[in-house]
């Protein structure tokens, strides 16, 4: 009697504890087919499979893996045939989205499993109201496992690097204001002999304007797609515009900004940093790294980088925008609704939002790519500085994914170590220093019947946007003509494209 | 070849033909299995231009929408000029770019000099193999501001500037730089076909005092007139086909008013949406419009010299 109780309180125990959180190793293990396109970095050492990152994979959650590589996503997916789970941009490469793939019975809707499956993932989700907006369709299924991120140092890579040498020389401060900027480029003009102060090339110029690196002043948040107190606004139909397109031509005419941003191409401008004939470029975090590495390497004394903030209007003032990048970016693990496993992948799915998960995913194998310093995940020297030469991505290829994407939350620390030099994460920290969650437009998806339409919209909005704002900064067209402009958006159907993407941004935040 | 017996009244029986030549008979059934099942099966699935397909639908799962997607293309507003564009980039190729490997392969049949002949077949038919990729990279180099195209242009008066970046040098560029990579391999065809003409009439042109200009016009031109031909229809049948890769690796925003065609319009929407179904009724559309030109051109060639494709 005794001992029929004492068993029947264990398993009751044992169910309590099992309702909480999944238990790793999945006790019943099993095997798992897993398709994701190929990382340079990784298969620069090994093929994935046999890297002690998936090793160490299996053994924690039990279950075999079988890798699968295809070289074209779109049409490994179209095909048909495919493994248990896939990775990608769901949204981006399944015509109509994942609520379409989910009707076309390509993907399986996950909703009824999170609880008893996935219950980590669920309960990050719930604690986290905008991340599971984001991760749902707009009828609120969620069939994907996403790659999140973790900290707003995750969220903003890239932004605009100036000599910080030159600031000293010249006695100036990193400037904050549209003036102060215009100053400094002057300066940097007839004082340092740049005669390309501000170098651009032409997807970045886009992007100082989009990400709204340099509109704030302006009053204009940024050129894209924003929403001020739930109204959406798409920046290059703005009044405000005009006066961020004045103050480019302006730098463009005064010999300040780039003449051929059109045409330069990524070597020659950071030769041109190199050089001393630009004195700012647009970059990303890595990009700082790498300029700093190349001056060291070419011998250039001095030669020191910082990151400058989204111009403001006044002193003091936060910028707008930034390249802020949201919580998610798309990519997600996804389970083939004819996959015959499909508890199993949500389980397997699941480990990398528990904290042992969340450990190997973001810093490897304690002991071996990381240690625990203080607290805090510190990777190796194996990762770091690689005895065999490796890069630090290649390193972490053989240990982690925190570089790359996957199922799992991002560690602030994976990237705050992950930049070698001190001025990276100090440039990341200034350019994140923005109130870009206000204005975002979260991953919002357009409703099914109305994505047709958008997307021709989209096209030749798009097209025509850009190729004004080159013809306007180079002076081919005049910018009196900046009404005629309006009316073109407004003939082109400005106001039912930005209808559309009100609604689907009303869609969500209703959820 | 086929169509000179029936000129001369000699008609062979297919039965009979095939029983005499049934080994190049046999040499033509992996291609006639080839064009079966690689070209004319998959044609079915041109249905998807109809369709708003879906590939986890399939194509007979996915719902007709007729003519929607060709109406989404022809309502753009960018679609006037997309044509234009398009035209222009094929139309100028085709008058500047058709005529350059023949006046070539006729200079190099003047060529005495045999080693020197063969140097330069060499040289010229080699940019033929170098990738695209490398094509525009050293395109952009030498149209740069300081690139030695430029220089070049400049001691001639014209302005020193990126000619990429600014519309009306982007089918010059385009063109050009087209036809010196391709009219060496494209003239051996034609130094081919001199072969082909009968050295008697040569002979008969010298007994009648022609010099060697008045011999290349009344003997050697008439001589590859059916290639020339032939080719030239060939050539028009793909006039709607201006390739997106060379002008995405040449073009941007500012120069879009002459570079953007119908191909890089797709491939951009494309990006956006991921539409299969628009692609496939811009194609449709695209290979229509050709093959209507090439059954006009044909039936023009055949009144005017006989010749033609069938």
């Amino acid at each position: 009697m005794k001992k029929i109780l004492a068993l029947a309180l264990a398993l009751a125990m044992l169910v309590a504890m099992g309702g909480i959180a999944e238990q790793y190793p999945i006790a019943e293990g099993g095997k798992l087919s897993y398709a994701v396109g190929e990382n340079a970095a990784i298969t620069a050492i090994s093929k994935w499979a046999d890297t002690p990152f998936i090793k160490a994979l299996q053994e924690q959650t039990g279950i075999e893996l079988e890798l699968v590589h295809p070289s074209n996503m779109n049409v490994y997916i179209a095909s048909g045939d495919c493994a248990d789970i896939v990775y990608s941009y769901w949204n981006n490469d399944y015509p109509g989205g994942v609520s379409k793939a989910i009707d076309d019975g390509v993907i399986a809707d996950l909703t009824p499993y999170l609880e008893d499956y996935a219950p980590d993932y669920l309960a990050y989700l719930d604690a986290n109201p905008v991340v599971k907006k984001s991760v749902s369709t707009s009828d609120g299924r969620i069939a994907t496992f996403n790659m999140l991120r973790g900290d707003p140092e995750l969220m903003t890579t890239a932004g605009i690097a100036v000599r910080s040498d030159w600031l000293e020389e010249l006695g100036m401060e990193a400037p904050e204001t549209a003036e102060e900027f215009y100053e400094m480029l002057v300066a940097f003009r007839d004082q340092k002999g740049a005669t390309a102060a501000l170098t651009l090339n032409w997807w970045w110029l886009q992007m100082t304007l989009e990400w709204g690196m340099l509109t704030s002043p302006f009053g204009l948040v940024n050129t894209d797609f924003y929403q001020v107190d739930g109204v959406v606004h798409y920046g290059y139909a703005e009044e405000s515009y005009k006066q961020v397109l004045e103050y480019l031509k302006k730098l463009y005419d005064e010999n300040l900004l780039d003449h051929t941003f059109l045409t330069i191409d990524d070597t020659t401008e950071k030769s041109n940093m190199l050089n001393g004939v630009s004195g700012a470029i647009g970059v990303s975090g890595g990009g700082v790294g790498s300029l700093l590495t190349l001056a060291e390497n070419g011998g250039i004394e001095g030669f020191d980088l910082c990151g400058i903030s989204s111009l403001v209007a006044n002193k003091g003032e936060k910028g707008m925008y930034a390249q802020y990048q949201g919580p998610t970016n798309g990519g997600c693990a996804a389970i083939m609704a004819s996959s015959q496993n499909i508890e199993l992948a949500c389980q397997f799915l699941n480990y990398g939002y528990t904290e042992a998960g969340h450990l190997l995913y973001n810093f490897g194998i304690e002991g071996e790519s990381y240690n625990m310093v203080e607290g805090i995940p510190t990777y190796t020297d194996f990762i770091l500085h690689n005895p065999n030469g490796w890069t630090v991505q290649q390193a972490m290829g053989q240990y982690l994914l925190g570089f790359s994407e996957g199922p799992y939350v991002s560690d602030k620390y994976y990237i705050l170590q992950y930049y070698a030099r001190p001025q990276q994460a100090e440039a990341v920290v200034v350019w994140a220093d923005v109130d870009a969650a206000d204005y975002a437009i979260p991953m919002v998806s357009i409703p099914e019947n109305m994505a047709n339409e958008f997307g021709t919209l989209s096209t030749d909005i798009s097209t025509f946007v850009h190729e004004q704002l080159a013809l306007f900064i180079t002076g081919e067209r005049s910018l009196d003509t900046f009404d005629e402009y309006l009316k073109s958006l407004d003939e082109m159907g400005i106001a039912r494209y930005i209808e559309i993407k009100q609604t689907a941004y009303d869609e969500f935040v209703a959820r | 070849m086929l169509g000179r017996q029936l000129h001369t009244g000699m008609i062979v029986s297919l039965k009979k033909d095939i029983r005499r030549n049934w080994d190049a008979y046999l040499l033509l059934v992996p291609a006639i299995v080839f064009f079966a099942l690689f070209c004319y099966k998959p044609m079915y699935g041109v249905i998807i231009a109809f369709k708003d397909y879906s590939p986890g639908r399939g194509i007979t799962g996915s719902k007709w929408v007729g003519l929607m997607e060709f109406q989404s293309f022809f309502s753009s507003v960018y679609f006037g000029r997309l044509l234009r564009n398009t035209l222009t980039i094929s139309l100028t190729s085709l008058v500047l770019g058709f005529p350059t490997p023949i006046i070539f392969a006729l200079l190099l049949n003047e060529v005495r000099h045999k080693p020197f002949k063969r140097l330069v077949q060499t040289i010229t038919y080699m940019p033929h193999f170098v990738s695209l990729v490398v094509i525009c990279a050293l395109i952009r180099i030498f149209t740069a501001e300081n690139g030695i195209v430029v220089n070049l242009l400049s001691i001639f008066g014209f302005e020193k500037v990126a000619l990429l970046s600014k519309s009306k040098y982007f089918v010059p560029v385009y063109v050009i730089s087209g036809i010196w990579q391709n009219f060496g391999w494209d003239s051996i065809i034609y130094i081919s076909a001199f072969t082909a003409i009968d050295p008697s009439l040569y002979e008969a042109a010298i007994i009648d005092g022609a010099n060697r200009w008045q011999q290349t016009i009344h003997v050697t031109l008439p001589g590859i007139k059916d290639t020339i031909i032939i080719l030239l229809i060939l050539r028009i049948g793909s006039i709607m086909n201006v390739g997106h890769e060379k002008i995405i690796l040449l073009y941007n925003s500012g120069i879009l008013e002459t570079s953007d065609v119908i191909s890089t319009f797709v491939y951009r929407k494309g990006l956006t949406n991921l539409q299969w179904s628009f692609s496939s009724a811009v194609g449709l559309f695209n290979s229509v419009i050709n093959f209507v030109i090439v059954l006009l051109f044909n039936k023009i060639s055949r009144k005017v010299s006989e010749i033609g494709l069938w």
